[in-house]
């Protein structure tokens, strides 16, 4: 897309002092000519900073230290923005940033505050760039970052070449040396190249959910029908139960089909353990009538006990009198001898041990016959049971024997109310039974329903089907695979175009972009593919660096809508022909003399850059920042310095620190 | 009638006199030689008759078998019935006393203070009685011929009795 810097701005923490400016030009080569330590590695990472780079990557230094904010203002289809961003501080960054939107940006003298966060510059990019709002992977969850959404930030990837990256033999794109940067690159590049359109991916987004759906349909499908296949092994038990239960009238043979079970139990499925025979009322019935009979039976008992006490006493008297008459009985035979004692005469009437008159014996006699004669009167007096005793007596026990026997009766009658009863209990609890049966078959007829042909479980299944069916068409990852080795083909031809015109040592060999490996491929004469870690060189890398990033740009202004902003900006192309030292004398000159041939190949790459430049003017902006001066690079088309840093020239003014 | 005189009655001493008789004419037979009654031994008599489980005892054990199958007959049971015999023998020592005087007086037996013994006078009859009181009797006649059979000493030894 149409998106070119225009300049460069730092806001310096003194307010005192106005902003620094850098303006450059577009649709053309922009050159910072400057010395080592002039500030021209920080352009990198100022303008990655304002585009909304997540971490702060501007040279701690004089540059931090001076600067109270950074800024860029770009020129966009939609006008001009000024993307300005605050100066960390001691933080590692900031989310504080300065927008301003116009046809044409007044740049403030100073920035009073914050008028918007990183993430609304973000927002806003990825609005001007036209990046869709669908996630890139239909099942992203929030902790894949791989496969989130395409966004601005990644496209800068292919407009930045800092110093370490642009002559890298293994790292191509910008940022890419991070893992996380890299997949996700990897993830959108059929994105970027155009290989899947926003309607495919919306397209892609919409299959991938009718997938899903048809997945989750078809599992619920096979449930059902694992349930019904062991219903349906079940059936029989179902018939013969339904028989048992007095429901299923119909002759269903044991061999009868599945279907034919099936709807015979269909029929039953409307009937009702009404149907059987016992009702509340009757149940009601029997309570009554048992109570009624314990009535019975509590007052029969009732009865019978009372005549039992009485026999009992009655008993006990009859006993008694017996038991007295024999006492009687007994008085009298003891008291039998008196009599005949009392016959005989007295023969010695003096005791024989005292001598004296014994009179005691005869006393004791007399009243001895007393006691008998008394004893005479009591038994004639005494009749042991008389008559009416022994009429009632036998009516108390002719009397118990009737109760007793009608209370068997009773009790009889009662168990027999009971057992019946029982059934009664035994058929509600059957027709109970019968009506879980009758709901079992209900339910499992419904599922049954469910998953026979004409259900709506397996029409929706047929339709997901068949939309599955139609967007694959159209999503095919076949012809997604097929756009993206198109596009690629002719990225590897326009870089192909390219390497002959720098000093690579195989200007010939294809040159190919590694999808997978984010790398540039050589193919040998013999067909080999050689990364570039494989071809020695730092001009090589060079060369190819600058052909693929070159033919990537040219790929993308080439195509409508593209969200690849169209600049590029290469840091110290020159130095693979400027080694770097490590260690450097304080007095040596940092602005080194080169040989004839170095400068000639570094010329070439200006040429190359120009040309590039001019045969799209005025879409594409290049930005270089280099050592090398107008002698290596002017007189070139499409090849202009922005600024030169030199002596006290440098990109944070003298006067700021 | 109140209860004690029905014990009375069914204890009487004319009972007892008569049964003390009979005892001395089976402990010394009229045919035999004539053997005085140890007097001790004379307080036994109602007590082991007129108490039912000694007097079944007694009617249980045959007048052959002797003194010492009769106390064995008499330990069997529930209680040791032997030891009981001491009480009555103490309990009934005035009827014993009360049966012997009507029986002096009445001349059915003669008691010698000197030699403490007495000696059966009327001649054995029978007697106008209740089958209940021949049973008595017939007890009685036995407790004699096992009595004779051993000496007073051993009686009162055998039967754990001490007058």
């Amino acid at each position: 897309m149409f998106f070119q810097l225009k300049e460069l701005v730092l806001w310096p923490k003194d307010d005192t002092k106005e902003p620094r400016r850098v303006s450059f030009s577009g649709g053309r080569v922009n050159v910072i000519s400057g010395a080592s330590k002039t500030g021209k590695s920080a352009i990198v990472p100022i303008i990655d900073y304002c585009l909304g780079a997540d971490k702060c990557a501007i040279p701690v230094g004089p540059i931090r230290e001076a600067c109270a904010w950074f800024g860029i203002v770009v020129s966009t289809a939609e006008g001009e923005k000024l993307l300005a961003r605050r100066e960390p501080g001691g933080q590692r960054s900031t989310g504080d940033m300065f927008i301003a939107e116009d046809v044409r940006v007044t740049v403030p003298r100073t920035i009073e505050g914050k008028n918007a966060s990183v993430d609304d510059i973000k927002h806003r990019l990825d609005e001007l760039a036209g990046l869709t709002n669908l996630s890139f992977d239909p099942e992203a969850s929030s902790a894949s970052q791989f496969k989130t959404r395409p966004s601005f930030r990644d496209m800068v990837a292919f407009c930045f070449q800092p110093q370490n990256l642009v002559a890298n033999q293994d790292v191509l794109f910008y940022k890419a040396d991070s893992y996380e940067h890299r997949e996700k690159l990897r993830t959108i590049f059929p994105y970027v190249l155009g290989a899947i359109t926003p309607a495919l991916l919306a397209k892609r987004f919409e299959l991938e959910m009718l997938r899903r759906e048809l997945r989750v349909k078809e599992r619920e499908l096979a449930g059902l029908q694992q349930a019904t296949a062991r219903w349906l092994s079940d059936l029989r038990t179902y018939v013969s139960a339904g028989r048992e239960y007095g429901l299923l009238k119909d002759d269903i043979s044991p061999n009868a089909s599945a279907d034919e079970m099936v709807a015979a139990l269909r029929r039953i499925k409307d009937h009702s353990s009404r149907d059987a025979a016992i009702t509340p009322d009757s149940i009601n019935q029997s309570v009554a009538e048992y109570i009624n009979l314990e009535r019975r039976e509590t007052v029969v008992a009732t009865q019978l006990a009372a005549f039992r006490r009485r026999s009992t006493e009655m008993t006990r008297l009859r006993d008694s009198a017996e038991g007295y008459v024999n006492a009687l009985r007994t008085q009298r035979d003891r008291l039998s001898l008196v009599e005949w004692l009392r016959g005989q005469n007295e023969t010695d009437p003096h005791c024989p041990l005292c001598e004296n008159d014994l009179g005691a014996p005869s006393k004791e006699l007399e009243a001895l016959a007393t006691a008998l004669a008394e004893t005479d009167a009591a038994s004639a007096k005494f009749r042991p049971a008389p008559d009416a005793f022994e009429r009632e007596f036998q009516a108390v026990r002719t009397e118990i024997r009737r109760l007793t026997d009608h209370l068997d009766g009773v009790r009889k009658e009662k168990r027999s109310l009971s057992d019946r009863s029982r059934e009664a209990q035994q058929a509600a609890f059957k027709s109970a039974a019968i009506d879980r049966f009758l709901g079992r078959l209900e339910q499992a007829l419904g599922t049954y329903e469910n998953v026979s042909p004409g259900s709506d479980l397996i029409a929706e299944i047929a339709e997901l089907k068949q939309r599955v069916l139609t967007l694959a068409t159209e999503v095919s990852e076949a012809q997604i695979g097929r756009r993206v080795d198109n596009a690629l083909k002719r990225i590897n031809q326009g870089a192909g175009a390219i390497v002959p015109s720098l000093d690579a040592e195989r200007p010939n060999d294809p040159v190919s972009l590694s999808l997978q490996d984010l790398a540039i491929k050589v193919t040998g004469s013999e067909g080999r593919e050689d990364f570039l870690w494989e071809i020695g060189s730092g001009a090589n890398w060079l060369a190819y660096h600058v052909a693929m990033t070159l033919a990537l740009q040219q790929f993308f202004i080439a195509q409508p809508d593209s969200p690849v902003p169209a600049f590029l900006v290469y840091d110290q192309p020159s130095q693979v022909y400027f080694p770097r030292r490590v260690t450097r004398l304080e007095n040596e000159p940092d602005d080194p003399k080169w040989g004839d041939e170095d400068v000639a190949a570094v010329r070439k790459v200006f040429e190359a850059l120009g040309r590039a430049a001019q045969q799209v003017a005025p879409k594409l902006q290049i930005i270089v920042l280099d050592h090398a001066g107008s002698d290596v690079w002017g007189d070139i088309d499409g090849v202009g310095l922005t600024e030169e840093w030199r002596g006290h020239e440098k990109l944070v003014p003298m006067t700021w620190l | 009638m109140s209860l004690i005189r029905e014990i009375e009655a069914i204890q009487n001493p004319a009972l007892g006199a008569v049964l003390l008789w009979k005892f001395c004419l089976s402990y010394s037979p009229p045919k035999g030689e004539r053997r005085p009654v140890p007097f001790v031994l004379l307080f036994l008599i109602l007590p082991l008759c007129l108490q039912e489980e000694a007097r079944n005892a007694a009617l249980k054990t045959r007048k052959t078998s002797g003194l010492r199958l009769f106390e064995r007959n008499l330990r069997d049971g529930q209680h040791d019935r032997v030891l009981s015999v001491q009480s009555r023998v103490d309990t009934w020592r005035h009827l014993t006393i009360r049966s012997l005087a009507i029986a002096h007086q009445r001349g059915l037996l003669r008691l010698d203070v000197a030699s403490a013994a007495v000696e059966w006078l009327m001649d054995d009859q029978k007697l106008p009685a209740a089958e209940s009181v021949v049973a008595l009797v017939a007890a009685a006649e036995r407790l004699g011929a096992w009595f004779s059979e051993v000496s007073a000493g051993e009686v009162l030894s055998v039967l754990r009795v001490r007058i």
